[in-house]
């Protein structure tokens, strides 16, 4: 009997990971859109596990199910620097079962490096359902460098000496050329890797400056190990450390904020589009949503509408098309 | 800190947060051992069930998983000879050995005991002296790492007893299949043939599957239509204790203490982990355990030892910059990093004077859940042995089922199931032509690292390669591995020789 036991047990784990895995890619055609959703959407995000982007997708998920009463199941599908997520839902079926939650990393960045062949014109764009606000620059201890206006002297009396953490042809490295532009300053651009390798060789003296999650960074600024130098929003994110200043206000023109996208397939119902955006408007309002997206990620809800976000990633686009040689 | 102990343990001893653990380690273990599914899939499917309950609580679940799931692959490399992850591979090698002489439960159960010894020694470094060994892995740049991944190849590349050769081969074709897809910095397309599929590369699980697990399938089924039921292995399961005597615990110590300290360094050096630091202990112990160095890959005990010690003690390891650091390991801890984020709590350097309740909440989670998965797999030891009982013909259909389901699961594609049967004809090929497979996985593993190290750091030093041999860690590590690579070549020529002049001495 205790073979039984075993099998049952094995067996009820791998069905455990099959449902979980292969939920929602039965492609049966859903009702029309007004009716959307009549079963479980597939998300698929470009992200593992874990981090930001995964976070704001379960965390947007929860109050999908509780306005819909529909669930979302998630699929993480990190590789190919997101690429691998995006064409998967390029190519489906445009029924709205699946969906993309990505941010302008993989939508626009990917483009721009020639990461993919296709842009975010070959999706429909439905909407920014929330916006990253808790990226700040970073400087390390063993640089001496102790605030924007700083970085921007100590950059100008030793051009390309101040080393900038990114990963090369992805969104950080974009985040370090438009920087290094705006300020008028020439860095020299490693290639380090994540967020934690980033951290590692900061404290360990061998990069200067990286940009970060400030949550990541918190405690380390708190010791002085790590100095934070700017936010890189428009306004001061109050939910951050209220002393750390905009780029505006340190005398750079430089705003870079990073919306979080859903988009579905080409050729979708109009009327799908019209309905998750109506339903994220409604999640964007409700208290405790935007109580666990503080409590996450120091991020203030904020939701941007289908035409306004069209317009938003249009011109981002345009913006980030400026540097595409230095980035390739 | 007694107190905080106090407030630990009432945390983990509420009911609920027991029984969660229970059935956290229990499915760890099943995680572990079937060949397919691995620690990381069992703890991506449970961390965004934690997000709702309070950070103590949810990451003691988590915990219990990781720990159970590392544990867990033991029973599959015994039973059946197919490492039920990564961290198992070693286990292998002589487990299965022991099975086929009819010492099965000596080797299910000295696995089990040294998981829970390799666990409590790396705990307990995690709880008394993290923080200062964790500044050890802030010491590790792009050279070092570089330095480090070409000596565990080297180290790994030798273990094939007879051949040197054909582990060197098998290590550099798994370097070559790791350049498949876009390469690091600067995003270049290799062997992608413009399929999207390939741009990502192939996953390490889908290697490792295949090379092991699929390739054992294929093999048996050469066989297995033939078997007689008087074929099929019996395990005698009425031992005592966990099967070893207090003579060979004694004479185990120093391949445990061996093992344990390679466990412990390895997890703790963020990007490599418990798969790597079981082969990496047993080589070690193989070379500096001469006595008995001939035979390791035969059936002996100290091979378990090591392979089974060092991968949890990297469990240990790997918390110790995730948690002093807030830098995750490896690809388990980013998860348990993700699982602090949510509840807005950042490990870091003040973690343990910010959140010392949940700190000793978990330090508690992980010695509970070593306990537990000490008992269970005790216990369970019989169950597992039960499976053997299975003819095979039925009993690997399952296992290759389990395989493919596994494959699916890592990102919902059909492409990792071709991946894996792919690498299965490409192990059942090793296997005829008896070239081990476990260097394959290691240079597939560490190749990325390797080259990816190698770039960076040699953007860092402006291209100036002499950089690699200035850093005094990165210069050691390369030194050790050229060293080292004479002392094989001397010792094979030596052993050759001495075959020579014996065949001479028979004519």
């Amino acid at each position: 009997m205790k073979k039984r036991q075993l099998f049952a047990s094995v067996m009820a784990g791998a069905l455990l990971l099959g449902t979980l895995a292969g939920c929602g890619n039965n492609s049966s055609a859903d009702g029309g859109g007004e009716e959307w959703p009549t079963k479980a959407v597939n998300v698929v995000v470009t992200a593992s596990a874990g981090g930001d982007t995964d976070f704001n997708a379960r965390t947007f998920a929860t109050y999908f199910e509780q306005v819909t009463g529909q669930p979302m199941v998630i699929t993480n599908t990190a590789g190919g620097g997101g690429s691998v997520a995006t064409s998967e839902v390029k190519d489906s079926k445009a029924d709205g079962s699946k969906i993309l939650f990505c941010h302008t990393g993989q939508m626009i960045v990917n483009e721009v490096a020639g990461l993919i062949d296709y842009s975010m014109d070959d999706f429909d764009i439905a909407c920014i359902p929330a916006v990253d606000k808790g990226t700040v620059l970073v400087a390390s201890k063993a640089s001496g460098i102790t605030s924007v206006e700083d970085l921007v002297e100590k950059a100008k009396a030793a051009p390309g000496e101040i080393t900038y953490a990114s990963e090369l042809g992805g969104y950080s490295h974009l985040q370090g050329l438009i920087l290094m532009e705006k300020a008028g300053i020439d860095l020299k651009i490693l290639d380090i890797g994540s967020a934690s390798d980033k951290i590692t060789n900061m404290l360990g003296g061998r990069v200067d400056l990286a940009a970060i999650s400030y949550g990541a960074v918190k405690d380390y600024a708190e010791t002085g190990d790590l100095i934070i130098l700017a936010q890189y929003n428009e306004e001061r994110n109050e939910n951050l450390d209220p002393d750390i200043p905009t780029f505006v206000e340190c005398g750079i023109d430089f705003v870079m904020e990073k919306p979080y996208i859903i988009a579905f397939p080409k050729g979708t119902d109009q009327a799908i589009i019209d309905k998750i955006n109506e339903v994220a408007a409604q999640i964007a309002e409700d208290p405790d949503y935007q109580a666990a997206l503080i409590e996450g990620y120091n991020q203030p809800a904020e939701y941007i509408a289908h035409d306004e976000a069209l317009e938003l990633l249009a011109q981002t686009r345009e913006d980030y098309m400026a540097y595409q040689d230095l980035l390739q | 800190m007694l107190e905080l102990f106090a407030q630990g343990f009432a945390n983990v001893f509420s009911p609920f947060c027991l029984v969660l653990m229970v059935l956290g380690t229990v499915i760890g273990i099943i995680f572990g051992a079937v060949p397919g599914l691995s620690s990381v899939m069992a703890i991506a499917l449970f961390l965004p069930l934690t997000y709702g309950m309070d950070p103590g609580q949810g990451l003691s679940v988590l915990v219990a998983l990781y720990i159970g799931s590392v544990s867990g692959g033991l029973v599959s490399a015994i039973l059946l000879k197919i490492p039920g992850t990564p961290a198992s591979i070693a286990t292998c090698f002589d487990g299965h050995p022991m099975l086929a002489r009819g010492e099965g439960a000596k080797a299910l159960g000295a696995g089990v005991f040294y998981s829970f010894l390799g666990t409590i020694i790396s705990v307990v470094a995690l709880m008394f002296i993290a923080p200062q060994i964790a500044k050890v892995a802030i010491n590790f740049g792009p050279h070092e790492y570089f330095a480090i991944s070409i000596f565990s190849l080297m180290l790994i590349a030798t273990l094939s007893s007879g051949s040197m050769v054909k582990g060197i081969f098998s290590g550099v074709l798994g370097l070559a299949f790791a350049t498949v897809g876009i390469a690091p910095l600067d995003a270049v397309k290799r062997f992608t043939f413009g399929t999207v599929a390939l741009s990502d590369g192939f996953d390490v699980l889908t290697v490792m599957i295949g090379l092991f697990a699929v390739s054992e399938v294929i093999k048996i089924a050469e066989v297995a239509k033939r078997e007689k039921a008087s074929d099929v292995a019996q395990v005698n399961m009425k031992v005592k204790g966990f099967g070893f005597t207090v003579k060979e615990f004694i004479q185990q110590i120093p391949n445990a203490i061996r093992a344990a300290l390679v466990g412990l360094g390895i997890g703790i050096l963020p990007g490599i982990g418990a798969g790597t630091s079981n082969l990496v202990a047993y080589t070690v112990n193989k070379n500096a355990d001469k006595k008995h160095s001939d035979e390791y890959g035969k059936g002996y005990i100290g091979g378990i030892i090591s392979s089974e010690t060092a991968n949890n003690a990297s469990v240990g390891g790997a918390m110790i910059p995730l948690m002093t650091l807030g830098i995750p390991g490896d690809g388990v801890t980013a998860l348990l990093l993700g699982a602090f984020m949510v509840h807005g709590i950042a490990p870091g350097p003040l973690l343990f004077q910010n959140y010392g309740p949940l700190v000793y909440t978990i330090f508690v989670a992980c010695l509970v859940a070593t306990v537990l998965m000490l008992v269970i797999e005790w216990y369970g030891m019989h169950i597992f042995a039960k499976v053997l009982k299975v003819p095979r013909h039925i009993l690997l259909p399952i296992v290759f089922v389990l395989c493919v389901v596994g494959a699916f699961g890592l990102s919902s594609r059909v492409f990792d199931v071709w991946a894996v049967l792919i690498f299965g004809v490409i192990g059942y090929f090793f296997t005829i032509f008896k070239v081990p497979q476990a260097p394959f996985v290691i240079g597939f593993v560490l190749g990325s690292m390797a080259e990816t190290n190698f770039r960076r750091g040699m953007m860092m030093s402006d291209d100036n390669f002499l950089d690699f041999f200035t850093k005094p860690i990165a210069a050691a590590f390369l030194i050790f591995t050229l060293v080292y690579f004479l002392y094989v070549v001397v010792k094979e020529i030596k052993k050759a020789q001495a075959r020579k002049t014996a065949s001479g001495q028979a004519v």
